[in-house]
């Protein structure tokens, strides 16, 4: 297997990502999304950092979970947040900065 | 001294702004002290200077600009020489006994304070100009002067002709001082300063020898600065208009010093100049020839006491500008000071009379005031008989001395045009004083003499206008000035030929007035305007200047608005800014559907806009 | 005889992630999505391992499928939304539009993958040196926590506080009120 197979796959993976963000209404699914394009990234530091035989691409990774759970636990409680003001999860509802 | 000098110039400004500031006090009946005490200043110190024979130049840096490697300072300043000593005494002693006399005609006004806060900001201009060390701060006190004028004369705001005489006067002063900014900016872009003292001395030192004509041509856009104020034809059109202000502001403001200005500036500028100028002196002697002239012959028609009063100004205003033109400066100031004193003791007679009259103003309405306003008449009299130039009085020494240096300069038609003048400037006078005075009363009021505080300023007024001309002549006055002689003159002396020709045409202007108006009578009068009703309307109408004026603004100017409108709406507005203005509101409107305020679709953009990004860095390094 | 398992298990791994990540995508209920999302991280996990990321792998199916997950399961709960407020949420249009994007992004993807000859680089060609020789640095806990302790201590360190905050945050926003 190669880097490129890796890389490619990664991809794959960020593209499922982006077409949950740009498709999906639910603000939940798109948190999730938003995770899945974050592993793609992780993917690509992993196989880049094999190919180079050191470690400094994962101990990026290391960081992005990191930053990826603090991303998810204030998203989340966000979301909480505006469903107690507007009881709905719709991405297209909650548009009020538009005016 | 150089304190006392400073407080001068300050204390009618601080009295300006005190009797602004202060509600209470101005509503009260010690405003006027305040203004009097503040101009009293002024009388004080410069008698003291006079005594004394101070000379002094103080200067205080306003601003500093970096300038072409050194610094370009705006400098305030005060300086106290000869010169500025006589118009100090001027300023002083002609403006204390009217602001005394304007505290009894204003009484009563509800807004009084308003009034002296005007007036003694006026005085404090006028100190300016007096001050001045350079021609910024001039021309700085220039304007003030002319602010203050246009406050003044626009002082009973609620009368709509006295607000457009404020504007005409505001507005006409506007045009001739364009003139003298760009004499100031052009003196300034050869000598490079401002400095009276710096310029004179290049000046001296021939460092100017190359720019003769630049010194030339700024010495006439300044005296075209000085038409405006001195009110020279074709400037002139403000000054009788002005008289709608209250009688001392016309006593003090347009006759005895701000018109006088004009002449107290160019004497200055062109004592910079000092040989350099020259080329330009017909020109000037032509203009007060004309304009002393002109305004005399409209004197003469004038039915309002103050407007005959007006016209005299402007013609004997044009008699200081003849004696600038033949180079004569010590002469013009000589017949500015005799001047101020009794046109000043005129105007006030006519406050007088007006104030005894309730507020009558023509002539024809008036009469017989001889023996209800004795005070009055004696003061008018010795006024009049100063104007005109009887001998010994003041006008007499200082109206011959210009005859004969027009003399002197061979402006031998001029001179002839000076004399005659004199002869129409007695007639005018007579003729008010014949109409006012003579005869039976044929107004309606009942005419009083007025109170002390007005007559009193009066009195004071007729002995310096009876005696000043002879202490000036006598005492070294053109010595005294000497400094301030333009090139080529000496001190002029009575030439009997010319005084006696003088006095004859005035006698023979008065002796015309007696038998027109001699009883007091108006119907001689009526029927020669009737007989010679062309020439009569011509002198009415002010020569059509004011028509032809009117005509170019309403019709020229105007027009040149109406096509610059046009302009401005279709093309400006319509195009310039109207076509960028409609796409943007177009597409404005057609991309305010983008702003959905819907996340989904702006992940989408966000994705579609790195898309063409990266095919773009493909294809740029597919190459 | 390695590398055909490893090229084995990477189809497998890979086929994983797809299959689960566009199934999870594409799921209405989101109890769904978090569950296939779920096994989209251990199919990552597996890649991992196959790269000898061997403590990346623990941590993310630790962290992501663990604790990252049922948080979203928590909050999905949390919330409980009904069947009928879901139904109104998706539209066939954007699925269309997002495909087609998404689908050039990967497309322009993958010709740059190519172009950079990425596809000549074997996998794990420093870990595979003369027989019995010691790998290169590989991705196990103690190899790891050298550069994680040594270089990267003072980000390590800020990432900590960066939890730590975002913990408070998060208590902060979902207060029922401000005072």
């Amino acid at each position: 297997m190669t880097v490129g197979h890796m890389v490619t796959l990664a991809g794959v993976l960020f593209t499922l990502g982006i077409m949950g963000v740009i498709s999906r209404r639910n603000i939940l699914v798109v948190l999730l999304s938003v995770e899945l394009m974050l592993n793609a990234a992780a993917l690509t530091f992993v196989a880049f950092s094999n190919w180079h035989g050191n470690l400094d691409g994962q101990v990026m990774v290391f960081f992005a979970i990191a930053v990826a759970a603090a991303e998810v636990a204030v998203g989340l409680a966000v979301v909480i947040a505006l469903f107690r003001l507007r009881v709905t999860v719709d991405a297209d509802q909650v548009s009020m900065l538009k005016q | 001294m150089t304190l006392f000098a400073w407080i001068t110039l300050l204390a009618p400004l601080m009295a300006a702004i005190y009797l602004t500031i202060k509600p209470d006090v101005r509503r009260s009946a010690s405003a006027p002290n305040i203004a009097i005490a503040s101009v009293a200043v002024c009388a004080f110190t410069s008698l003291l200077f006079l005594v004394s024979g101070t000379e002094l130049k103080s200067l205080w840096t306003w601003m500093s600009f970096p300038w072409d490697g050194g610094t370009l300072d705006i400098e305030i300043g005060v300086q106290v020489d000869n010169l500025s000593k006589l118009m100090l005494i001027v300023v002083g002693f002609v403006g204390t006994p009217i602001f005394f006399f304007a505290k009894g005609y204003m009484k009563g006004d509800p807004s009084i304070g308003r009034f002296f806060a005007k007036f003694a900001l006026f005085v404090f201009s006028m100190l300016g100009i007096v001050f001045a060390t350079n021609f910024l701060m001039i021309f700085i006190f220039w304007e003030l002067v002319g602010a203050s004028s246009y406050l003044l004369i626009g002082y009973y705001y609620e009368k709509p002709s006295a607000c457009e005489a404020a504007k005409k006067a505001f507005l006409t002063n506007r045009v001739a001082d364009f003139g003298f900014l760009l004499g100031i900016l052009l003196i300034w872009s050869i000598a490079g300063s401002f400095d009276f003292d710096v310029i004179a001395q290049a000046v001296q030192d021939g460092n100017l020898a190359g720019e003769s004509w630049k010194l030339s041509l700024a010495g006439v856009l300044i005296f075209v600065g000085a038409m405006g104020k001195s009110a020279q034809v074709p400037f002139h059109v403000w000054l009788p208009d002005a008289m709608e202000g209250p009688t001392p502001v016309s006593a003090l403001m347009h006759a005895a010093t701000m018109v006088a200005a004009g002449v107290y500036m160019v004497i200055r500028a062109f004592y910079c100049f000092g040989a350099e100028f020259g080329v330009a002196s017909d020109f000037i002697v032509m203009t007060g020839a004309v304009t002393a002239v002109l305004a005399a012959t409209i004197a003469v028609v004038q039915t309002d006491i103050k407007k005959v009063l007006a016209y005299s100004t402007l013609s004997q205003l044009g008699y200081m500008v003849m004696a600038l033109g033949a180079g004569y400066y010590a002469v013009a100031m000589f017949h500015l000071t005799t001047h101020a004193f009794f046109k000043g003791l005129l105007f006030l007679c006519a406050g007088s009379v007006i104030h005894g009259c309730h507020h009558e103003q023509d002539m024809f309405k008036m009469g017989g005031l001889r023996k209800k306003m004795p005070t009055t008449f004696w003061c008018f009299t010795i006024g009049m008989l100063a104007l005109t130039g009887i001998p010994f009085l003041s006008g007499f020494f200082s109206k011959d001395l210009i005859v004969d240096a027009l003399h002197k300069r061979h402006f031998g038609g001029l001179q002839l045009v000076a004399t005659a003048t004199a002869g129409l400037t007695a007639l005018y006078m007579a003729r008010s004083w014949y109409l006012t005075f003579f005869g039976a009363y044929r107004g309606h009021a009942e005419p009083h003499e007025s109170p002390k505080i007005m007559t009193r300023p009066l009195q004071f007024l007729a002995v310096f206008s009876a005696a000043l001309g002879a202490i000036f002549y006598f005492g070294g006055g053109q010595e005294y000035l000497s400094a301030w002689q333009g090139p080529g003159t000496s001190p002029l002396h009575i030439d009997p030929t010319i005084a006696i020709t003088s006095t004859v045409v005035v006698l023979i202007g008065y002796l015309i007035a007696w038998s027109f108006y001699g009883k007091g009578q108006t119907d001689k009068g009526a029927s020669l305007a009737h007989r010679f009703s062309p020439v009569h309307d011509l002198l009415v109408n002010k020569y059509y200047i004011d028509d032809f004026y009117l005509w170019l603004v309403g019709s020229i100017q105007q027009g040149f608005a109406r096509f610059c409108r046009l302009v401005e709406e279709n093309f400006i507005v319509g195009i310039l800014v109207g076509w960028p203005t409609r796409f943007t509101l177009w597409s404005g409107d057609k991309l305010r559907g983008l702003q959905s305020g819907r996340l989904n679709f702006y992940a989408y953009c966000f994705v579609g806009g790195v898309t063409l990004l990266v095919v773009f860095f493909i294809l740029a390094g597919a190459q | 005889m390695e590398k055909q398992v490893s090229t084995v298990f990477f189809w497998i791994f890979a086929a994983l992630i797809a299959g689960s990540g566009l199934i999870a995508i594409t799921r209405r209920n989101a109890v769904a999505t978090a569950m296939w999302a779920s096994l989209c991280f251990v199919g990552i996990a597996g890649e991992f391992i196959l790269m000898h990321a061997y403590f990346l792998a623990v941590v993310e199916v630790l962290v992501y499928a663990g604790a990252i997950m049922v948080l979203f399961l928590f909050v999905i709960m949390l919330i409980n939304l009904r069947e009928e407020d879901l139904k109104a949420t998706e539209g066939a249009q954007l699925h269309i539009a997002g495909a087609l994007f998404s689908l050039g992004f990967l497309g322009a993807l993958v010709w740059t993958v190519r172009r950079a000859g990425l596809f000549d680089i074997p996998l794990n060609a420093k870990y595979v040196g003369a027989e019995g020789t010691a790998a290169a640095a590989a991705g196990e806990t103690a190899q790891l926590a050298v550069p994680l302790f040594s270089d990267y201590v003072l980000p390590f360190e800020i990432v900590s506080f960066l939890l730590l905050s975002a913990i408070v945050g998060s208590v902060l926003i979902t207060k029922r009120r401000l005072s």
